[in-house]
């Protein structure tokens, strides 16, 4: 294991969205107590400088593992068959007229209950967005697979903004 | 000397084949300094045992030093030379100034590479110089009681500091001479000296209100690894803010309408003594002169902690809305909670254990003093770090407290690292052109929530040039973001398909350079000769005020073993090693603790003789030959 491993191999994974999260974090620890700038030689700064970077490279996967929408852009990118996140869109109308009609309720939402409720339906619709995924993973249907991803990444952003709008109004009640 | 303390066979020190490493918390208002002797943690004091230094400089017109306790009793006649809570200003302008009328209790000024400095008697200093003799003062304290060379130290920065605020503090080490081993968050180091305490597994929330700063972080234990989920706070909220309110309320009661820099020294030192009285008291009595700061009359005045706490209570309640915040980011419940620690001074006002306790739905943890809990949490790191301890499986997982990002089209954010992610880390981002033959980009690092880049704190900006020209979007410039294990960032760029590369340690617009890093560091240097003066005049004391404490302990038992002579003699020795004590001379101090040893030779020997004789009084001879 190296810091040319991928993040699967670097965990002991096969390859697959399938990923046990729970067991992710426990693996994340015990390779930390190995690889971890604090383990090793604290006066030799080119040991120092790899530990750091190794320590930053089981952090990234870590990372990218534990999340629905990184770990699924991590596979199309080994795949070869990358998405850009930032810049693409979905075609879907049913998919984005739906989305507008959770965001105009986000907005119209003046108690945590209410906003709750709708963070409840994005979370459902998010995970069956991840089983979508797996599924077009698997049968290497790439160009659904993409559409699937860009779609799980709206619903992700639509979370953060419950996630924000719920902090907002427990601030508000104190 | 020797013989005075007289040990049991087999408990004697045994030497230790270890480094010297220690562990500082350079707070607000007081700073300490820890360190691992024999297994144990050591808070180490000062020659008249205190341990809490306070973290106040005095600069006089003869250019001389002065730095803690001496300093505070020089604040407030010579308020503009002395600085206090220089923390608040590591890494921030003059906005960090906290003031009770339109004067300001320091004379700032604002250096032509956009450093703000103090003007003192003996020029002008910067908060990163100023912190600096903090910590010399520190490094020469752990010196003489260590005797030997520090190999390195790790410094606590509240978990909320900023890039540019951990920068500070780091450069401030650096030219205290230390090496800096780690930076470590205050309530990570806390969350290590109770996990030593008690090995206690689950989730903990650090509540950290200290004197300038306020920390709340979120962490798992779990075999020997600290992992932080979450991490919230505010820089800017402490103690001293409550010292502040209630300087204001009394200002407002007593018609105050123009202090000067003296009289806003003297309220808020009323208004922090006040503070304290009410943690133990229901109410207070107060005073104050017609005249003072513009007070039309005398006045009295009976405040109540229902009033105090009325005047603090919107403070506490910022506290509160960052745990909350800190929880959800860490996607848990209070309920998921094993227990809620309170760290720092300012967790010992009532209101806040009452506030914290509820908000948390259990009592809170105290049990260890909430003022030094910091440092031997450091004290233990540094430890580790060094290598004295390989079998140690603790390992602390932190992370970042702000999210790390660029300037886009527009002037909105790109976040590149969010908050919390933990550290070491790197992550890149691929930007393009967005004009036809663009061969250079510019690049703003910025440190925030905030969805604008004026809302966000600018760490540094540079520039990536000759990029091959290239049709608008062809162009693949990969930006790096590297985080190290000290949260400190570097960010580098560079245009794939051609190579070209521009990198950058991020170094604050307001930070020093590493030229004046480099200057200050010199100039410490030709101070090392005063340093060795110092730890020597240091450790002659510390000896000499052990000898004097055995010596009294000896009088105290068995002073009838001497002769009116014989004792007057010692009094006039030990009277003369301590007015010897009192001035500057190591030498003189050395020479003094010689003569109080030889004066004590007889005293020793008589016990000596007396506590063996009582060993053997009402004992059989069998038994003594076991």
């Amino acid at each position: 294991m190296d810091l040319s491993s991928n993040y699967f191999e670097l965990f002991g994974l096969p390859v697959s969205y399938d990923v046990d999260v729970s067991a992710l974090q426990p693996q994340w620890r015990q390779l930390q107590q190995q690889f971890h700038p604090d383990r090793v030689d604290n006066q030799d700064a080119s040991t120092q400088r790899q530990a750091m970077q190794m320590s930053a490279q089981i952090n990234s996967a870590y990372q990218t593992l534990k999340s629905p929408v990184l770990r699924a852009a991590y596979l199309l990118t080994l795949a070869n068959e990358p998405v850009d996140l930032e810049r693409t869109t979905v075609a879907d109308t049913d998919f984005l007229m739906a989305q507008m009609e959770l965001r105009e309720q986000l907005e119209d939402a003046v108690a945590v209950d209410e906003v709750e409720v709708i963070a409840d339906e994005a979370q459902d619709w998010l995970m069956n967005l991840q089983r979508e995924f797996a599924g077009d993973y698997s049968r290497q249907e790439w160009p659904e697979a993409r559409e699937t991803l860009r779609k799980m990444q709206f619903m992700t952003r639509l979370l953060e903004e419950v996630n924000e709008r719920i902090e907002q109004l427990e601030d508000e009640a104190g | 000397m020797a013989l005075l303390q007289i040990a049991e066979p087999g408990q004697g020190q045994a030497p230790h084949q270890h480094k010297l490493a220690i562990g500082i918390d350079l707070g607000t208002t007081h700073s300490l300094v820890a360190s691992i002797q024999s297994g144990l943690p050591r808070v180490m004091a000062d020659e008249q045992g205190r341990v809490l230094l306070p973290s106040v400089v005095h600069y006089g017109d003869d250019g001389r030093v002065t730095v803690g306790e001496a300093a505070k009793q020089m604040a407030s006649q010579d308020p503009l030379n002395t600085l206090v809570s220089v923390k608040r200003f590591m890494g921030r302008g003059a906005e960090a100034l906290q003031q009770l009328g339109d004067q300001l209790p320091y004379e700032l000024v604002q250096q032509a590479n956009g450093i703000t400095s103090f003007r003192t008697a003996a020029g002008d200093k910067t908060p990163v110089e100023v912190s600096a003799d903090i910590l010399r003062q520190l490094r020469l304290r752990a010196e003489a009681a260590l005797d030997g060379d520090i190999t390195g130290a790790v410094i606590t920065v509240p978990a909320y500091f900023d890039e540019a605020q951990r920068q500070a503090t780091k450069d401030a080490a650096t030219i205290a001479g230390l090496n800096v081993l780690r930076l470590l968050n205050e309530p990570t180091a806390a969350a290590v000296a109770y996990g030593l305490d008690q090995a206690h597994e689950g989730v903990h929330a650090i509540y950290d209100l200290g004197g300038g700063t306020f920390d709340i972080s979120i962490l798992r234990l779990h075999q020997g690894v600290f992992e932080v989920l979450a991490t919230g706070g505010n820089s800017a909220l402490g103690g001293d803010d409550f010292d502040l309110v209630l300087a204001q309320w009394i200002m407002a009661q007593a018609g105050i309408t123009s202090p000067d820099a003296e009289v806003q020294r003297r309220l808020l030192q009323t208004a922090r003594r006040v503070k304290e009285a009410l943690s133990e008291r229901e109410s207070v009595q107060l005073s104050l002169a017609a005249g003072t700061g513009g007070a039309p009359a005398d006045w009295q005045a009976t405040l109540t902690r229902e009033v105090f706490e009325g005047l603090i209570s919107p403070l506490v309640d910022e506290t509160l809305k960052a745990c909350r915040r800190a929880l959800r980011d860490a996607r848990l419940k209070s309920e998921d909670l094993a227990e809620v620690v309170l760290v720092g001074g300012s967790t010992r006002v009532p209101l806040v254990r009452q506030r914290v306790s509820e908000f948390f739905g259990k009592p809170a943890l105290t049990h260890l003093d909430p003022d030094q809990v910091v440092a031997i949490g450091a004290a233990v790191q540094a430890n580790i770090l060094v290598g004295n301890k390989p079998d140690s499986d603790v390992l602390l997982l932190d992370v970042i407290p702000l999210s790390l990002g660029l300037e886009t089209y527009g002037g909105l954010v790109e976040k590149i690292v969010p908050r919390n992610t933990t550290i070491p880390v790197t992550r890149a981002q691929e930007f393009t052109t967005f004009k036809d033959g663009q061969t250079a980009m510019s690049l703003h690092v910025l440190q925030g929530e905030r969805e604008l880049a004026a809302d966000c704190r600018s760490l540094a900006r540079f520039e990536l040039r000759g990029i091959p020209p290239m049709v608008a979007g062809a162009a693949r410039i990969k930006v790096l973001f590297q985080i190290d294990a000290d949260g400190l960032l570097s960010v580098s760029a560079e245009e794939t398909s051609s190579g070209v590369r521009a990198e950058i340690e991020v170094k604050p617009a307001w930070g020093l350079s590493d030229d004046e890093i480099l200057r200050l560091l010199r100039e410490s240097q030709t101070r090392a000769a005063d340093d060795v003066r110092m730890r020597l005049l240091l450790e002659a004391r510390a000896d000499a005020e052990s000898l004097c404490q055995a010596i009294n302990a000896a009088l105290t038992q068995d002073a009838a073993l001497l002769t009116a002579t014989e004792k007057a003699a010692l009094d006039e020795e030990v009277a003369s090693l301590q007015q010897a004590m009192a001035g500057e001379d190591a030498a003189a101090i050395k020479a003094a603790t010689a003569r109080v040893n030889t004066a004590s030779d007889d005293f020793a020997a008589k016990r000596m003789d007396a506590s063996i004789q009582k060993a053997f009084t009402g004992k059989h001879l069998d038994q003594l030959e076991d």
